[in-house]
């Protein structure tokens, strides 16, 4: 009787034999897709969202030409950790930089150079860094003053006339009187005006845009 | 009995090489399936309960090939190799017609999944569809045609 029926039997084993091997296959690619989505959960998706952002602005620069050779690296570490001196980026040598180029923030808010350059990273010193000094002009009087690191969180605005009319808030950029820097970078703001009268100079304290700023992608730019 | 088996054996061989060409050789939208037109002629031959076994077998070779799920082709196969099996189909322009058939109805029942969700629009559906079994159809013409003369040559020579 079963003989008659032969086929329809082995139909059916080898359906049944079949649907349990594609159960059991779809239930291991489940579980193996399953950390993935768990680790999705643990992503900060605003982070991702913000570099997103950023990195759109970035991108904004070259297509309104405002700058058009750049390279963006990554900052992989400061030192020390509040006001850094001295920032560590991802790239190197094997991506085009070279050593004094400017580093910048998408804003184009300057915050330093390039000292050292290895294959795979570099080493950017901050306006923060004692050994900065900086040509600069103030955006209301055009006076041309230098501007020095290693007071973070502020910089030192020197060489500004006892008689300027230089005031709190004006702007501070860069000159372009400078092998490294080019004119019109934002460094940052006039928050104090100190008036020594033994001195022939004013001593102002400028407070840069980057330290406010947290900023995980630089500029890099000649 | 051994000789059939041997004869089988080569065919399945040559059968999962070409299909295996296809699947990682060739960069087409859509590739004729040796497979199921094996299965389909065995089917029409009369080997009805060795094609189920193949379709199983095959299904699973097949999507181990294609990289999918492992068992969804088999199932595709026996459903397709079984409603063929009610089917005595003699002539090559038959075969070739029924294939075409099979064919379609197998591509159509393969894309109309639940999990596919019907991504393919109708139209889209019926093109490929047609596709997937002229190609199929002119396979089995070129099989059933030449094979058969090979397949006789072989076997005065080897056995």
């Amino acid at each position: 009787m079963l003989w008659r029926f032969r086929k329809e039997l082995i139909f059916l084993i080898l359906l049944f034999f079949s649907f349990i091997i594609e159960k059991r296959t779809l239930n291991i690619r489940k579980n193996k897709s399953l950390p993935q989505i768990k680790n999705q959960y643990f992503f900060n998706y605003d982070e991702i969202i913000e570099e997103n952002k950023r990195l759109r602005e970035i991108l904004n620069l070259k297509e309104k030409k405002i700058i058009s050779k750049f390279n963006v690296a990554e900052v992989i570490g400061i030192s020390p950790y509040i006001f850094p001196g001295e920032i560590i980026i991802n790239k190197g040598i094997k991506d085009g930089i070279k050593k004094n180029m400017i580093a910048v923030t998408k804003d184009l808010f300057l915050i330093g150079k390039v000292e050292e350059i290895m294959d795979n990273y570099s080493k950017i010193i901050s306006i923060f860094n004692k050994k900065t000094r900086i040509s600069v002009i103030v955006s209301s009087t055009k006076e041309i003053g230098i501007i020095e690191g290693g007071y973070a969180p502020f910089v030192l605005l020197k060489y500004i006339p006892y008689d300027s009319k230089i005031k709190i808030g004006d702007d501070i950029y860069t000159s372009g009187f400078s092998e490294y820097y080019f004119y019109g970078i934002k460094i940052g703001k006039v928050y104090k005006i100190e008036r020594n009268r033994d001195s022939l100079f004013l001593k102002i304290w400028v407070k840069p845009y980057v330290s406010s700023l947290g900023f995980k992608e630089v500029i890099i730019c000649e | 009995m051994n000789r059939k088996i041997f004869i089988f054996l080569e065919e399945i061989l040559v059968v999962s090489i070409f299909q295996y060409i296809l699947y990682n050789f060739l960069n087409f939208k859509i590739i004729p399936s040796f497979f199921l037109i094996y299965l389909l002629l065995l089917s029409f031959e009369g080997y009805t309960e060795l094609s189920l076994f193949l379709s199983f077998f095959l299904g699973i070779l097949n999507d181990f090939f294609s990289k999918g799920v492992l068992g969804i082709s088999s199932i595709r196969y026996l459903l397709i190799v079984y409603f063929s099996s009610f089917f005595v189909v003699k002539s090559i322009k038959e075969k070739s017609i029924f294939i075409f058939i099979f064919s379609f109805l197998y591509f159509v029942f393969s894309n109309l999944e639940k999990k596919v969700e019907f991504i393919w629009s109708g139209k889209i559906l019926l093109k490929y569809a047609i596709l997937f079994s002229f190609y199929n159809f002119l396979i089995t013409i070129i099989i059933a045609t030449f094979a058969k003369e090979i397949k006789k040559r072989w076997e005065e020579k080897y056995f």
